[in-house]
């Protein structure tokens, strides 16, 4: 049999899919993480810069500087199309995931609420 | 930046064994600018700036883990290639030297300061307790690398190791401009001393004392004819008391 290719990292998929809508730098990923999660994810902020590295290494993001208008040098991130790539299919996986789970608590739960 | 952000990013920079200078450089501009960031919005939020330095490295996390978890995605490979093609070129390019009289000592000094210098222990030779930094400058051409830090209890001493290199291996000497390079009197915080550059092995160790204890950083200043540059090093008091 085939060996399982490894999933990403929740949390690498939640960065691809902030980046699939705009170039960002790091702090302004963890703004909009919580924002757009409605603070369910507040990750220690620090654990995003490996989790960013990572997905350059494998080519999911490229990174480049750009100067803010304070003057500080920020490096902002960019989907590649590798990265596309790997958001679709991770989403996809993640959605059936996510069903599955849906199926089975949709007959627990009316147990629990009772 | 201020020293309780350059700390954390010297701890997280100083498990990176297996990145190069660019990387690490990289890597500290990337975090101090992430820290500056969140520092500003708590400023706005009415915290003070002592407050917002404390509350931005907090909500980081653990240093040594982020450090890890980033030294991990470098390649251990590559750390090997780099320094097998240092030896090559060195291999190759003794021969020449040793013809035109160069010192074995001078070169060997210099190549092993950029590729190890914490292996110099100098202040715990000195009864220093020490702590890991790793704070770096490019001066002119000289590349100046505080290694070490370090506190002595029954003086009161804080002690700094600093590695000074030329961008130039060859180099036999470092210029005397780098003997200017003393704690910034300035603050008043400290009166200090430090013995003189070893000219064959680029590094120095510099000894001050605090006129109040536990100072969260040491400022070490070059100031002279209208040229100044500053290296803040954090002092983690938590590894100099243990």
């Amino acid at each position: 049999m085939a060996a399982k290719k490894k999933s990403l990292e929740h949390a690498s998929l939640l960065v691809l899919g902030l980046l699939a809508a705009e170039d960002m730098y790091g702090y302004q990923m963890i703004v909009e993480l919580e924002r757009r999660s409605d603070h369910t994810f507040q990750m220690k902020e620090g654990t995003l810069y490996p989790i960013l590295h990572g997905l350059e290494q494998e080519g999911a993001v490229e990174a480049y500087e750009q100067q803010a208008p304070t003057g500080r040098m920020r490096r902002y991130y960019h989907l590649t199309r590798k990265g596309q790539a790997l958001l679709h299919t991770e989403a996809e996986a993640w959605r059936s995931y996510a069903h599955g789970v849906d199926a089975v608590l949709h007959g627990i739960l009316p147990l629990a609420e009772a | 930046m201020d020293a309780r952000c350059e700390a954390f990013c010297a701890r997280v920079l100083a498990r990176l064994t297996r990145a190069d200078r660019v990387e690490k450089n990289r890597i500290r501009e990337e975090l101090a600018a992430h820290l500056e960031d969140r520092m500003e919005v708590l400023a706005e939020a009415g915290y003070t700036p002592a407050e917002a330095a404390e509350r931005a490295v907090r909500d980081m996390g653990d240093p040594a883990e982020i450090g890890d978890a980033l030294n991990a995605q470098f390649s251990r490979f590559w750390g090997w290639v780099r320094s097998l093609s240092c030896l090559l070129v060195v291999a190759l390019l003794l021969p020449t030297l040793l013809s035109v009289g160069y010192d074995l000592t001078v070169i060997r000094g210099s190549l092993t300061r950029r590729s190890d210098p914490a292996q110099y222990h100098t202040l715990n030779e000195k009864n220093f307790a020490t702590a890991e930094v790793d704070v770096r400058f490019l001066f002119k051409d000289i590349d100046l690398q505080v290694y070490e830090t370090g506190y002595k209890e029954s003086s009161g001493e804080i002690g700094v190791s600093v590695a000074a290199y030329p961008v130039n291996p060859f180099l036999r000497e470092l210029p005397d401009y780098l003997d200017m390079l003393t704690f910034d009197e300035e603050e008043a915080l400290y009166s200090g001393s430090s013995s003189s550059w070893d000219r064959g092995y680029s590094h120095r160790m510099m000894r001050c004392t605090p006129n109040e204890p536990y100072p969260d950083h040491v400022t070490l200043v070059y100031d002279h004819y209208g040229e100044r540059f500053e290296l803040t090093v954090p002092l983690d008091w938590e590894v100099l008391t243990e």
